[in-house]
């Protein structure tokens, strides 16, 4: 029972690369959104990207799928803050962008990690 | 000169304050205000030839109502008190999957239908944290009325209250498999706070939960223990989602029951 069953690092790396995979596109699209319309994004647009991010993401849990290029999240939410700043931001806002490329850095460094691939390896069907 | 119209009123108020003075009657009656001067009467032909009459001391302007909305309280706390609940649930509840979907392969039954039913959670409550995103990100760039908007729309009441209802689901399927756990460990005498805390167990405790289980042979004490631990993550997920849902979803308008036979 315990033979496959992951190390907290891993599961930890499995968790924190699903979550930025799933959750940062969605996000980045409103921003790039509003920095490019000059309005929010609609809703049905957030979650026709959260159901394709989610849907791509999910099967990393159970030990399938593959991961993202790991430059992909760090590049989208980039060019998402890019197209937003020259409209200007508030201070609140400017600290919401740096959180988000905080995040999606580390999620692109726990897709890079030792962990992860050691997690996807015991997990991979022999 | 433009100037401020003096009201129909306000003339023959005027005007009949003129004629009530007998030496006055009849007068042509002209009055200047505000820089500029208005006929209110004509002369007539048997009173003086002309009254005039000077504002001195002018009425503040009326207020004119404005079509300026009040300002939108920012309700940013609000927002990120949601979008912790729901992503901390999330990353609960995918742990639980990671762990289910990995006890799955070797235990299967009640391991494998927890996996989907976290799984399914997983999915609803990613989506939840990943619009809770969206949400606090309308609050600090000042676009906070499009959650408004949002929150009036029926279309998007209706998205909302279908994932609380998958991630509600996932929380009873995680709640009931905890409870069974827990009744496998009493039946067999064993402390769930024990085995939690990693608590070595008899060969004869550890063959009656094993059989409770639905398993084969004898589970180790450490396997025992990693399995405990993940039916706590998958309450506190559950606990989490349940709490989101309680405070602004689904659980408003529903009655979840989660029944379970002993």
């Amino acid at each position: 029972m315990t033979a496959a069953l992951p190390r907290p690092a891993e599961a930890g790396a499995a968790l924190a690369v699903f979550l930025g995979q799933a959750v940062l596109p969605p996000v980045a699209l409103a921003v790039a959104w509003l920095g490019l319309a000059g309005v929010p994004a609609p809703f049905a647009a957030i979650l026709a990207a959260a159901a394709a991010s989610i849907g791509l993401s999910l099967p990393l849990l159970f030990g399938r799928g593959f991961v993202w290029f790991w430059g992909l999240l760090p590049g989208l939410v980039a060019a998402a803050i890019l197209a937003r700043l020259p409209s200007g931001v508030a201070a609140a806002e400017a600290i919401f962008l740096a959180a988000l490329a905080l995040l999606a850095t580390g999620a692109a460094l726990a897709a890079r990690s030792a962990s992860l691939k050691s997690y996807l390896e015991k997990r991979r069907p022999r | 000169m433009r100037h401020a119209a003096i009201s129909t009123h306000d003339r023959a108020q005027l005007v009949q304050a003129v004629d009530r003075h007998p030496a006055l009657r009849g007068a042509a009656v002209v009055f200047c205000h505000a820089g500029g001067c208005e006929q209110l009467r004509g002369p007539l032909p048997y009173g003086p030839k002309r009254i005039v009459l000077f504002e001195v001391n002018p009425a503040p302007p009326s207020p004119v109502p404005t079509a300026v909305p009040p300002a939108r309280k920012s309700k940013l706390g609000w927002e990120l008190f949601q979008l912790g609940l729901n992503c901390g649930g999330t990353a609960l509840a995918a742990v639980g999957t990671i762990f289910f979907s990995a006890a799955a392969a070797p235990t299967g039954g009640v391991a494998g239908i927890a996996a989907v039913a976290s799984g399914a959670a997983t999915v609803a409550g990613a989506a939840q944290c990943a619009a809770s995103g969206y949400r606090v990100y309308n609050e600090v760039s000042d676009r906070g009325a499009a959650n408004d908007d949002l929150d009036a729309s029926p279309a998007y009441q209706n998205t909302m209250l279908a994932l609380d209802v998958v991630g509600l689901a996932g929380a009873g399927a995680a709640t009931r498999g905890a409870s069974r756990f827990a009744g496998t460990l009493a039946k067999a005498g064993a402390s769930r706070g024990g085995v939690i805390a990693g608590q070595a167990l008899s060969r004869p405790m550890r063959k009656a939960i094993t059989t409770g289980l639905g398993g084969a042979g004898r589970y180790t004490s450490i396997a025992l223990s990693a399995r405990a631990r993940q039916e706590l993550l998958a309450v506190l997920g559950a606990g989490l989602s349940l709490t989101g849902s309680a405070t602004g979803g689904a659980t408003n308008e529903l009655i979840v029951y989660v029944a379970e036979a002993v």
